[in-house]
């Protein structure tokens, strides 16, 4: 991993999840993200391939537009906007790489089955596009923005 | 009309468990009262009343089929006392019923029956259910 890619991110709930710690109640604010491993490999490559499968055509028309900072709403946008590829699908997938251990709720309980059915549409959502731009898309994206980028082309 | 309880979903420690049918019943742990007569002469008596604080707590009870998994999660359950969670929800003819147990113990010595038809009884003694 490069010293400047991070290998955990905090997602901040919009909407609360109650969730069980300690014994107790409590209510969530965030989700710690952590990078995956080559166990969660099909998961993220599901994840990394609807992404390009869902880029504009255009970039292949032009592929010397330069790319600026790509964030989770527009990777999120992007696949939904597409016609190849299922956002749904790429939620199942995410839901099953979330409750796989990657992501734990404020840091300290495992995001289950249960804690993510509980979570809105829109931070589940957030939560995916999040991941990818961090993760799974990271290495790619800032492949593309350095040749895509003036300096870059002779 | 009313409907009967007859399906609910157990929820322990945020992971929903798979429960035998019809095996789940609890307590709301809002204690048992006392009521005496106190005699004030003349055949006449007062009420004495009091709370019996020593049983505000809640109990729920269940089954869970004897398999692997059950057997470990009932495990893990016992090892975790008392910093469960268990939540029970339920609904009939549209209308919601939820309970929480938090600080929840398994309290009993659960026999785990090993056969086709098998099955673990938990016994849980909690906060008084919210």
């Amino acid at each position: 991993m490069k010293s400047d890619e991070k290998s955990e991110i905090d997602y901040h709930l919009t909407t609360p999840v109650s969730y069980s710690h300690g014994g107790e109640k409590a209510e969530a604010q965030f989700i710690r993200l952590t990078a995956p491993t080559s166990r969660h490999s099909r998961e993220c490559a599901a994840l990394k391939q609807a992404f390009f499968r869902s880029c504009p055509q255009d970039r292949e028309a032009n592929p010397d537009a330069e790319i600026g900072e790509v964030a989770g709403h527009d990777v999120i946008v992007t696949i939904a906007s597409s016609r190849d590829v299922s956002l749904p699908d790429v939620i199942d997938v995410a839901r099953k790489l979330f409750t796989s251990g990657v992501a734990m709720v404020d840091g300290e309980v495992k995001l289950t089955q249960h804690l993510i059915d509980a979570m809105s549409q829109d931070d589940l959502e957030g939560m995916v596009g999040d991941y990818m731009v961090g993760f799974t898309l990271a290495s790619s994206l800032e492949k593309m923005r350095e040749r895509s980028s003036p300096g870059s082309r002779t | 009309m009313q409907y009967q309880l007859t399906d609910a979903t157990l929820v322990a420690n945020n992971e929903t468990v798979a429960v035998v049918a019809d095996s789940i019943s609890f307590t709301e742990g809002l204690g048992e009262r006392t009521v005496r007569g106190a005699s004030v002469g003349g055949g006449r008596v007062e009420q004495v009343s009091g709370d019996n604080l020593e049983t505000k707590i809640s109990s729920l009870k269940f089954q869970l089929p004897s398999t692997p998994d059950n057997v470990a999660l009932a495990r893990s359950w016992k090892v975790n006392n008392p910093l469960n969670v268990f939540h029970v929800a339920g609904s009939a003819g549209g209308k919601d019923m939820t309970r929480t147990f938090t600080q929840a113990s398994v309290v009993n010595d659960y026999e785990v029956e090993v056969g086709s038809e098998g099955n673990i009884s938990i016994e849980v003694k909690s906060n008084a259910a919210i």
